[in-house]
């Protein structure tokens, strides 16, 4: 019956060719690709390619910047006006239900008191 | 050749001019180590040496996309990992439906010529690869290469709870599948 102590140090059972981790190095190495244009990209330079990206990113820059300020304008007086819309609004919805409140307020006294609304117009009528 | 610190190596690749340089030091330091890890999970040698290659060439060109902060081994493990994995499913999905194993270079072992093992390391090999794919790699890390704990924690992500658990329960299913293929 085939077993394994796995608690034991282990063998290993896999060989390599001789010599293959040096050959290896030296290939690998000649297998990299060249990093030259992605340096040139970073590297600092004056050369008129540079010059033009870099007055075209002030530019667009700048323009950012003019652009962020109208869009925080724009958004800011739209909002004021929704504001004054809405103080419009609540006005409006405040006195009615103000005057629903009456209304139902009127009601309700005259359940409790046992009169009719007429007597109350009445009452209130003949005072004036 | 002389042991250089992985802080002189990071030193080194952060320039420019000094990138190729230090490279070849990285490559010289852990080529060894990773082909190991590279050759426990996907077990023959002209597969390893593939795996390896692809493993520096991914280094390489993902050089700007290494963190200073984290390990140099650690970042190359993780590496080596990931293409040893996208390997096996590569592999997986062009093994023919009908015969699921032909392919499989654990079943030919027996013919390699890089395989110095017995029966009883054929059939351990066997073991391993019918494990999840978690517990292989943690079983691989702690068996064959004795790594600590917290070592693996750092390359896999996983706490150590975890990989305690997953070692144990990958033991379990290689003793079980001893017992049931005796």
């Amino acid at each position: 019956m085939k077993t394994v102590d796995l608690t034991s140090k282990p063998k290993n059972p896999f060989r390599v060719p001789d010599d293959y981790f040096q050959n290896f190095n030296a290939r690998i190495m000649e297998q990299l690709p060249e990093k030259k244009v992605a340096e040139q990209c970073v590297s600092i330079s004056t050369s008129s390619k540079t010059k033009h990206r870099k007055m075209w990113i002030y530019g667009l820059s700048h323009t950012g910047i003019a652009a962020a300020i109208c869009g925080i304008v724009f958004g800011v007086t739209l909002l004021q006006n929704k504001e004054e819309k809405t103080g419009e609004t609540a006005m409006a919805i405040e006195n009615s239900l103000a005057a629903n409140m009456n209304e139902e307020y009127l009601d309700d006294v005259c359940d409790y008191a046992m009169i009719g609304t007429d007597d109350v117009f009445a009452c209130t009528t003949r005072n004036e | 050749m002389a042991h250089i610190e992985d802080n002189d190596i990071v030193k080194l690749l952060s320039k420019p001019d000094k990138q190729r340089e230090a490279f070849e030091l990285m490559v010289q330091k852990y080529s060894s180590m990773l082909y190991w890890q590279i050759r426990h999970m996907v077990t023959s040698h002209e597969d390893s040496n593939d795996v390896l290659q692809n493993t520096f060439i991914k280094a390489w060109t993902g050089l700007d996309s290494f963190r200073a902060d984290s390990k140099l081994s650690t970042w190359l493990y993780r590496i080596a990992m990931n293409e040893s994995i996208t390997f096996l499913n590569k592999r997986k999905q062009e093994i023919s439906l009908d015969d699921p194993d032909a392919s499989s270079s654990v079943n030919s072992l027996e013919s390699d010529p890089w395989f110095d093992g017995d029966e009883t390391d054929v059939m351990l090999q066997k073991a391993i690869q019918s494990l999840p794919e978690k517990q292989r790699i943690v079983f691989n890390m702690k068996y064959f290469q004795e790594m600590k704990y917290e070592d693996m924690s750092e390359i896999l992500d996983t706490s150590v709870g975890a990989l305690k658990a997953s070692y144990h329960f990958a033991v379990e299913k290689i003793e079980k599948y001893f017992n049931e293929h005796d």
